[in-house]
């Protein structure tokens, strides 16, 4: 092993500076879990703060809010992933197919370009798009199919669904982009194979292309599992209002209410760590499962 | 050869660039203060001897120190507080002439600990306090006074206050022209005062309805005294369609407190602890009082009066509907001429809004909720030698304000840059001011002799003149100040709730309780879904459920809490 390390050394010291970054700003803050434990006083710092074992976890459990949060949290989540793997890949499917150039580069900026743009900003442009009173949705629903206007914001059954469409649209860009990069990865001559056995269109995308870039896909869809409790804490506190509570609540915007703005460390910190073990344990289970499924090891 | 040569470039770069992102971390942090400490106690040999020769010395309101002491101090800086390195008197928070009149009167210095931003400050102090380093004055939010509080890090300041705070500082608390005391009795623990208080805060900030004079015209009919009155003002208003097909009738937001003017109207309290008739202090928001607004105000969104997805909108969105034109009502408070409604009345030039005091239930006199809880407080590092100099500070500051508010008061309107910011601690201001400004004004508008009015007054006297005269000249700041200070503005209204006695103050005057600062939001937060859930159109035993919920998920606990302060405070 020394050896190969000495075969890269040059690479290992290019790492080196982030690596110490890397550990300084992620891997030492991580000790600050131990606030979870304690009764944590900015005061008394990390020593002298009381320790009292697992009753923030006990507190957060019992508070009514927070087992809501959590299961708004997962099924936010759920449909961002899933929806986050559908249209970029289907949508780079289909532009990779579009043979004129410039529209294909023209179209990859453009649909790039919402993920600029901030939730405070895009949050009012969506209420004022999304009201049933003049909002430019309602307007066709109503001139379309002669509907009463829908209020989608201000209902708990369609704020969730809102959450994902509004989300897709902003960020499936950057997963598009991905996915043609892969796309151009994969190997002509197999398409040529495959022309040659008599495929069409769409028999090659199925047993050429998606086998190609399976492991981008894999990938991709890996870190987003572990990401799975995050579920957009911008967007929703921007978009959230007190009737839609219900369905919008996630655990970031619970805790930020219940423990950020008034200073209860202990509890945000606790929260935090209960959203972390369980990322980690659902990106070892889809680690372990990518390479089950598709002989795919990421590391 | 050429390898080694590549690879010693490669081993460059990498330093290189590990040794810029160190840079980079170092200059980004602010927190570079432990090796500025010892400043103040360097200067500590010098000055005890300068004290100790002198037993019978005057305590002076302006006692210059000599020689000089600099304090360490902290302080926030956004983009409000602007410098102009060209001019000798705003050239940088060290440089100014706040920083000059320090030094010339007082003999102070101040030496900048760290200056975030408003966002970052209190994180800071959190941070500092955690490491033990903090400044010898600061100015701090209520939660990090208790802590400071808490921890025995607050030097006791009952002396210094009451001899050397300079009359007019003392002023400030008094009742009816002060703030009633309420500053000084949340400071005071166990008989001392711990830091002392900012001045300022009055119980100004009431709600008042704000119209369309030019709409009631159209329709007909004069200004509404009840409730049902206004029901009717706004259905005209929709049925006339004066703001274009979907005029809004009344503007009401996702952001519960600010219906508190409606609530009031109808003795419904809301967020507020009241005393009820065996002298205990309860939740005005879940009394009975409330059901009888939410289903007023339910009436009126099943009539259309309200905005269908109001609940989703902040008071400002909500507010741009008046500013548009689609409306002619919303409860604010004493400046929505200059905030919400800026836009109609700059742009629309036959918009005629008006403060009026908000409608009751059966027309008798209201009475608005305020509230003089101050959110600064100024304290004092505990075993500091001077704690007066924080209280001779405040007294420099009011005496320079005022006697000489060119330049030292300068705000942007007035051409210049805000010199008013570069003060320490915190906001200097008289409490009601802005009501004294505006009898001030209504004087010399009625005498016609404006010897008596200041800088500030004068300036404001001149816009209001102006807004008087002539509507289509310059409508902003004219009309806007017109509407807030002249005879019918809203301060009009403030002084007469005020001078009535019927300013109606949150009966708990302190700190919020453990339970408060654990589960307060969180119960608000279902409380005011409940009741945007009721005015939508839910059954009123949403909300009764929703107030059982508040009791049982902690409130009980909160009401216990604050009335063992209640009965304790009325004892002791």
């Amino acid at each position: 092993m020394i050896e190969n390390i000495r075969k890269d050394m040059s690479f290992h010291i290019m790492l080196f500076p982030a690596v110490i970054v890397l550990f300084i700003y992620n891997y030492v803050p991580m000790t600050g879990a131990v606030i979870a434990f304690l009764e944590y006083k900015p005061i008394f710092g990390f020593f002298d703060s009381e320790f009292v074992g697992l009753d923030n976890f006990k507190f957060l459990f019992a508070t009514s809010g927070f087992m809501r949060a959590f299961t708004n949290t997962v099924s936010i989540a759920l449909m961002k992933i899933i929806t986050g793997m559908i249209v970029p890949l289907t949508f780079s499917l289909l532009l990779n197919e579009v043979g004129n150039y410039t529209y294909k580069r023209v179209v990859q900026t453009v649909i790039y370009l919402p993920h600029f743009v901030s939730w405070v900003l895009m949050a009012g442009i969506i209420i004022e798009i999304f009201s049933p009173s003049g909002g430019l949705i309602n307007n066709i629903l109503v001139w379309a199919f002669k509907i009463k206007p829908i209020f989608f914001l201000g209902s708990n059954t369609l704020f969730q669904p809102v959450l994902v469409v509004t989300n897709i649209w902003k960020e499936f860009g950057w997963s598009t982009i991905i996915y043609l990069a892969a796309l151009a990865g994969v190997n002509p001559t197999v398409y040529e194979a495959a022309i040659v056995d008599g495929a069409g269109r769409w028999k090659q995308t199925v047993h050429v292309t998606l086998p190609g870039i399976m492991p981008t896909v894999v990938l991709l869809t890996t870190l987003n599992l572990g990401k799975i409790l995050n579920a957009g804490f911008d967007q929703v506190y921007n978009l959230m209002s007190p009737i839609t509570m219900e369905s919008g609540d996630i655990i970031d915007t619970f805790v930020f209410r219940m423990g950020l703005k008034n200073g209860q460390y202990s509890i945000a910190t606790a929260a935090g760590l209960f959203k972390s073990i369980i990322s980690s344990i659902l990106i070892i289970s889809s680690y372990k499962l990518a390479y089950r499924f598709s002989g795919y090891r990421l590391f | 050869m050429y390898k080694s040569v590549k690879r010693a470039t490669i081993i460059l770069l990498c330093v290189l660039i590990g040794a810029s992102m160190i840079a980079c971390n170092t200059q980004g942090s602010q927190s570079s203060s432990t090796t500025k400490a010892p400043s103040s106690t360097t200067t500590a040999p010098s000055s005890t001897e300068s004290q100790a020769t002198d037993p019978t010395e005057v305590k002076d309101p302006f006692g210059k120190y000599a020689p000089e002491i600099t304090i360490n101090i902290v302080r926030s800086l956004d983009s409000s507080v602007v410098f102009d390195s060209t001019d000798p008197n705003t050239k940088s928070l060290e440089e100014n002439l706040w920083a000059e009149a320090y030094k010339d009167y007082l003999g102070i210095t101040f030496n900048y600990l760290w200056t975030p931003t408003p966002e970052q400050y209190d994180t800071k102090w959190n941070t500092a306090i955690a490491s033990s380093d903090i400044p010898d004055i600061g100015v701090v939010n209520g939660v990090i006074y208790q802590t400071l509080v808490e921890g025995n890090l607050v030097e006791d300041c009952t002396e210094a206050f009451n001899d050397y705070a300079s009359d007019i500082y003392k002023s400030c608390f008094l009742e009816v022209t002060g703030d009633s005391g309420v500053a000084l009795n949340m400071m005071t623990f166990d008989g001392k005062l711990l830091g002392i208080p900012v001045p300022g805060i009055c119980p100004e900030s009431v709600a008042h309805l704000w119209i369309r004079k030019d709409w009631l015209d159209a329709v007909g009919m004069t200004e509404p005294k009840t409730i049902d009155d206004l029901i009717k003002t706004a259905q005209a208003f929709v049925d006339a369609e004066l703001g274009g097909t979907n005029t809004i009738g009344i503007a009401l937001s996702k952001e519960v407190g600010n219906m508190r003017g409606f609530m009031d109207g109808c003795n419904a309290y809301y967020n507020m602890w009241i005393e009820n008739d065996s002298g205990e202090l309860v939740f005005g928001t879940i009394q009975p009082e409330m059901e009888e607004a939410l289903l007023l105000l339910q009436q009126m969104y099943r009539d259309g009066l309200i905005r269908e997805d109001f609940a989703v909108l902040d008071y400002n969105t909500a507010g741009q509907d008046c500013g548009a034109g689609k409306c002619g009502i919303q409860y604010g408070g004493n400046i929505n001429s200059i905030t919400t409604l800026k836009a109609s009345i700059v742009e629309d030039l036959s918009s005629e809004w008006k403060p009026i005091q908000i409608p009751t239930l059966d027309g008798s006199p209201a009475k608005p909720s305020s509230s003089a809880t101050p959110s600064s407080f100024v304290f004092v590092r505990a075993g500091y030698e001077y704690p007066e100099a924080a209280v001779k500070l405040t007294n420099l500051n009011f005496k320079l304000i005022l006697e000489q508010p060119v330049p030292y008061s300068n705000s942007a309107e007035d051409g210049g840059l805000n010199t008013n910011k570069y003060i320490f601690p915190g906001n200097t201001a008289l409490p009601w001011q802005n009501l004294i400004m505006h009898e001030a004004i209504l004087d010399a508008i009625t005498s016609g002799d404006t010897s008596d009015l200041n800088a500030i007054q004068l300036l404001t006297y001149g816009r209001v003149v102006k807004g008087m005269a002539d509507r289509t000249d310059s409508p902003e700041p004219n009309t806007t100040r017109l509407l807030i200070f002249g005879e019918n503005g809203s301060y009009a209204h403030v002084k007469e709730y005020r001078d009535s006695g019927r300013i109606v103050l949150s009966a708990y005057q302190s700190f919020p309780t453990k339970t408060m600062l654990t589960l307060g939001d969180t119960l608000e937060e279902n409380l005011n879904a409940a009741i945007l859930k009721v005015i939508m159109g839910d059954n009123i035993t949403t909300f009764q459920k929703a107030a059982q919920e508040w009791k049982r998920g902690g409130g009980d606990t909160i009401t216990q809490e604050v009335n063992e302060w209640f009965t304790q405070s009325k004892n002791g």
